[in-house]
């Protein structure tokens, strides 16, 4: 990004705005030179799958009768050239899916339509004093072991592929009386040569087992209609299309529920900036306030501040929940000393307390508030560090060309703060658009007075990813909170790349120069 | 079954996918089906509110001891479920949740709905039947749906009705709202303390009374087109002049002394000694009854039925919701004749006589609800008082949460950022928005029959 001169004589604001500017300016460029780069990316794989597929046909064409066998078992090339553990391997595996895809994945996949299914039903046997239940269809188990099968077939053809090529290869070797590599020597290439496959092996397991499954399963469940009273395995539940998404994003028959998305929506995108800058600039004016060299204590303070951290946000928040009741300590002292009597007489608050947790509006406002107490301490850590750390002669060079404090700390300390913690400003604001705990545990009590939102289970105070808790954990709603879901991902994405390209990761060392 | 042979094809699947490095782990499942002259032991997960363990150790001895042979014995394992949101926790998975459990009657709905419980009818048909009998007629509406009894009344008691303080109100000041009301008021004036009516506008549960007491409904209904829906008529001309008078004792005169708190601030209040106010008396239930015990001692504590209030000229009597606590059965327990067998053992009359004094709770049992201890027990017969003025609730499960919001802003005058009251807040002279308040009724009556999907 080429920066205009006059950027440099803007206030902050002007030149964030410029960045924007440039962002968007840019983004068919930065787009086109991205895809480019993808395509390139993605035309190099692809080139060596044509070479990997070139090989595997001409082990089709060219090879000897075993390893043209060897299409149908696995093992006959390696049996042929003597690899007689790596035979036996290649067709256990072999055999061993044939026997899976026929007793389970092709069942499974056969009823992926979720229709005609069977509905449990069951009859209680006096004898055994149990219930016999018919062979009935669970959908829940259907989908999941629809996508567990996918996902074995995929692994299973690229093994596939790669056997043969292997077998092609061996073959090739053998044929010019080379050296083929014997079964100790093939397991010890897993130490050696390929000791990175060894060592990712369980972690790239553990990922597609705990993280891709469960996310596709995710997203398929968007597509259905899973819920209370479609609930497995007395219920089934079938595929409906794109029904929910017109649900969220303003469909005729819940417009309740669009509504409540749009309010959530904006709610946690303005929540998630105030509470990112907020502590930013609150922790950074607190570490400065501690740093200042006519402070006291110094230690002591920082102490008094990291407790907050230390201390579990499930307690720390609750009580300040109790704390800031309408019925709570805060009011009664507000009350007390006559504020609560002024707010009335002026006519801000309509009740006999201040509503700080059951007003619509003023909840926000105290939400925000009690989080920066609860995150600008971790803040002021990062910022202590760094204030030690900016070079001293930066200042006194300053000083000298008669700068004042104000000039040195718009000059010298925020850009310096700015260079170093940008990315943990992005990381941060992404975190605080999913910032489950301060939402739920404050504000899980309050009562909306809006019917509106009230019919779709929602309140003012709900951000995205309290919304999807509630519907699955009090509405067994999983349909409508996949597609939620969905959104959040599709939103932290958003804001994630956007991020990210304005402080232009690249060169930035030099550009701090 | 299906399921476990699916269990065990999808082990081995991963185990050929995987082959290397993937531990598998399957849960062992024991053989039932053992000989004859062996013992054979039966598996029983029972959860239950987590109120009284010394209770339910007796009771499953008892039942041990009842049904234990030589050859058979039990081995029941014992959980806790919060009796309110047990539902929440069965859905998540049937299938493993516990086969017998306690909960309150709300659940029973959504529970049948989603096919969790057990129909008691088709296991043991006159076992059903004699349950029917042998407890009150409201306990088993509760227990029921579409006439099939769906799980055994544990108690009558989960219901509501006035807990106070007898040393500062008198039976006689708490026959209406406005006497009770402008009582507390007098008695503020002098003690220096406010003291307060506590009634829970932040729920879906409590504010039924006001709307029955005017005779308006809100009753689980089907569409011609088979759908579940709830019957409002809250909307009416008649509804507003109820949410007005509402509004005339929150916001009114005594808009002071008439507070509105979740149930555990109402039971830590009503014993604050020091701060600016006190709750002297209480719409709540049995639970609550401890709590005003240890804080204002045995002698001052009494209960009774609800107020009566003002609607126009009529002095209306406020009702109440019935509520039970109810033994449910899974239907997916792998022994459900003996978890028919204990839910119904824990459910007679014994039982429930010996949780009046354990646990404080009043039997559903008909028989049991004659006992001494019932009819001694102060908290009960406040309940009993009330009991007349009962209603048992039947909602669709798109009931609740609008009726929150709906008692919630009945309580602030407020909708949303609306004003409900456009003067004389405090006063004795509020001046309503009615159209405000209809665009109320109706937004929460349409969420109310909104048609489950």
């Amino acid at each position: 990004m080429r920066i205009d001169a006059k950027y440099y004589s803007m206030n902050p604001i002007q030149k964030i705005g410029y960045k924007v500017a440039i962002f968007f300016k840019n983004f068919k460029s930065n787009m086109s030179s991205f895809s480019s780069s993808f395509s390139m990316g993605v035309a190099s794989k692809f080139r060596k799958a044509i070479d990997g597929l070139k090989v595997f046909g001409s082990a089709l064409v060219k090879g000897d009768i075993f390893t043209k066998l060897s299409f149908l078992v696995l093992g006959l090339g390696a049996f042929k050239r003597k690899q007689y553990f790596k035979a036996i391997f290649y067709t256990l595996i072999e055999f061993l899916f044939i026997y899976a895809l026929i007793v389970f994945m092709i069942p499974n996949i056969s009823k992926l339509s979720l229709q005609n299914l069977v509905q449990a039903e069951e009859i209680y046997n006096p004898d055994t004093m149990q219930n016999e239940r018919n062979d009935y269809d669970n959908t829940f188990l259907i989908l999941l072991y629809s996508i567990i099968s996918f996902v074995l077939i995929i692994a299973f053809l690229i093994f596939y592929i790669n056997v043969i090529m292997d077998t092609y290869n061996s073959q090739l070797i053998y044929d010019n009386g080379g050296h083929l590599n014997g079964f100790k020597e093939d397991l010890s290439v897993f130490l050696n040569k390929k000791f990175h496959f060894t060592l990712l092996l369980l972690p790239v397991l553990g990922v597609l087992f705990f993280t891709i499954i469960p996310l596709i399963f995710m997203i398929c469940t968007a597509f259905t209609n899973y819920d209370v009273n479609h609930l497995p395995p007395t219920y089934l539940f079938s595929w409906v299309g794109f029904k929910n998404f017109a649900t969220l994003f303003g469909g005729q028959v819940t417009s309740n529920f669009s509504y409540a998305f749009g309010m959530t929506l904006w709610w946690t995108i303005v929540r998630a900036f105030f509470a990112t800058f907020t502590n930013y600039f609150g922790g950074i004016f607190l570490a400065l306030l501690i740093n200042n060299k006519r402070t006291k204590f110094k230690k002591m303070r920082r102490t008094i501040f990291v407790v907050t951290i230390a201390i579990p946000q499930f307690v720390s928040l609750m009580l300040i929940k109790y704390f800031m009741y309408d019925t709570g300590i805060l009011n009664y002292f507000c009350t007390s000393i006559g504020l609560t009597g002024w707010l009335q007489s002026i006519g801000w608050i309509k009740t006999s307390y201040i509503p700080f947790f059951s007003d619509p509006t003023r909840i926000k406002w105290t939400v925000i508030f009690v989080n920066m107490w609860v995150g600008f301490p971790y803040l002021m850590l990062i910022a202590t560090g760094i204030l030690m750390n900016i070079p001293a002669d930066l200042y006194e060079s300053a000083k000298v060309d008669g700068a004042s404090k104000i000039k040195m700390f718009n000059k010298i300390t925020m850009p310096y703060m700015f260079f170093v913690t940008g990315p943990y400003l992005i990381n941060s604001f992404t975190n605080n658009l999913n910032n489950f705990n301060v939402i739920y545990l404050l504000t899980s009590d309050y009562t909306t007075t809006s019917s509106k939102l009230s019919s779709v289970n929602a309140t003012e105070a709900d951000i995205l990813i309290s919304r999807l808790f509630k519907l699955t954990q009090d509405k067994n709603d999983y349909k409508m909170a996949s597609v939620i879901g969905i959104a959040i991902f599709v939103i932290s994405a958003f804001f994630t790349l956007i991020a990210f390209a304005m402080i232009n990761g690249r060169n930035r060392e030099e550009k701090f120069q | 079954m299906k399921l476990m042979k699916k269990t065990k094809i999808f082990l081995g699947c991963l185990a050929a996918g995987a082959l290397v490095g993937l531990v598998a782990c399957g849960g062992g499942t024991g053989g039932d089906d053992d000989g004859d002259d062996e013992v054979k032991t039966i598996d029983l997960t029972l959860w239950n509110g987590g109120d009284e363990a010394g209770w339910y150790a007796q009771q499953i001895t008892a039942f041990k001891a009842e049904y234990e042979t030589e050859t058979l014995k039990f081995n029941i394992t014992q959980g806790v479920q919060s009796e309110s949101t047990v539902k929440d926790t069965v859905l998540t998975d049937m299938t493993v949740a516990a086969d017998v459990y306690s909960m309150a009657d709300d659940q029973v709905a959504d529970l049948v709905d989603a096919g969790a419980l057990q129909d008691i009818g088709k296991v043991d048909a006159a076992l059903a039947e004699d349950v029917k009998t042998r407890n009150t007629a409201g306990s088993v509406a509760a227990a029921s749906v579409d006439g099939e009894l769906y799980a055994f009344p544990a108690t009558a008691s989960n219901g509501f009705y006035l807990n106070y303080d007898s040393s500062v109100l008198a039976k006689e000041d708490i026959g209406s709202y406005e006497t009770m009301l402008s009582t507390l008021k007098t008695k503020s004036d002098t003690a220096g303390v406010t003291y307060k009516y506590a009634f829970q506008f932040n729920s879906g549960w409590y504010l039924d009374g006001w709307f029955r007491a005017a005779g308006l409904i809100a009753d689980k209904a089907v569409t011609e087109d088979n759908k579940v829906y709830t019957k409002c008529d809250r909307n009416t001309a008649k509804g507003l002049e109820v949410a007005k008078a509402i509004m005339t004792l929150t916001q009114g005169e005594y808009k002071n002394y008439f507070t509105s708190t979740d149930d555990a601030t109402m039971r830590s209040d009503a014993g604050r000694d020091s701060g600016d106010y006190r709750i002297v008396a209480g719409c709540n239930g049995t639970w609550a009854k401890d709590d005003f015990i240890t804080a204002r001692g045995e002698e001052n504590f009494a209960a009774t039925k609800l107020p009566t209030f003002k609607l126009g000229d009529e002095d209306l009597q406020e009702r109440s919701v019935a509520g039970f606590k109810l033994f449910g059965v899974n239907k997916y327990s792998k022994q459900v004749g003996w978890a028919v067998k204990l839910a119904d053992f824990l459910t007679t009359e014994g039982p429930q006589i010996s949780r009046v004094s354990a646990m404080g709770d009043g039997p559903s049992n008909i028989e049991a609800a004659e006992d001494e201890s019932v009819q001694d027990n102060v908290a009960l017969s406040g309940l009993a008082e009330q009991s007349a003025y009962g209603d048992v609730q039947k909602v669709s499960q798109n009931y609740r949460t609008p009726t929150q919001s709906l008692a919630a802003a009945l309580y602030a005058g407020t909708n949303g950022d609306t004003d409900l009251i456009t003067s004389g807040r405090g006063t004795a002279n509020l001046v309503f928005d009615d159209d405000a308040i209809q665009t109320l009724l109706d937004e929460a009556v349409a969420a109310i029959e909104a048609v489950v999907e």
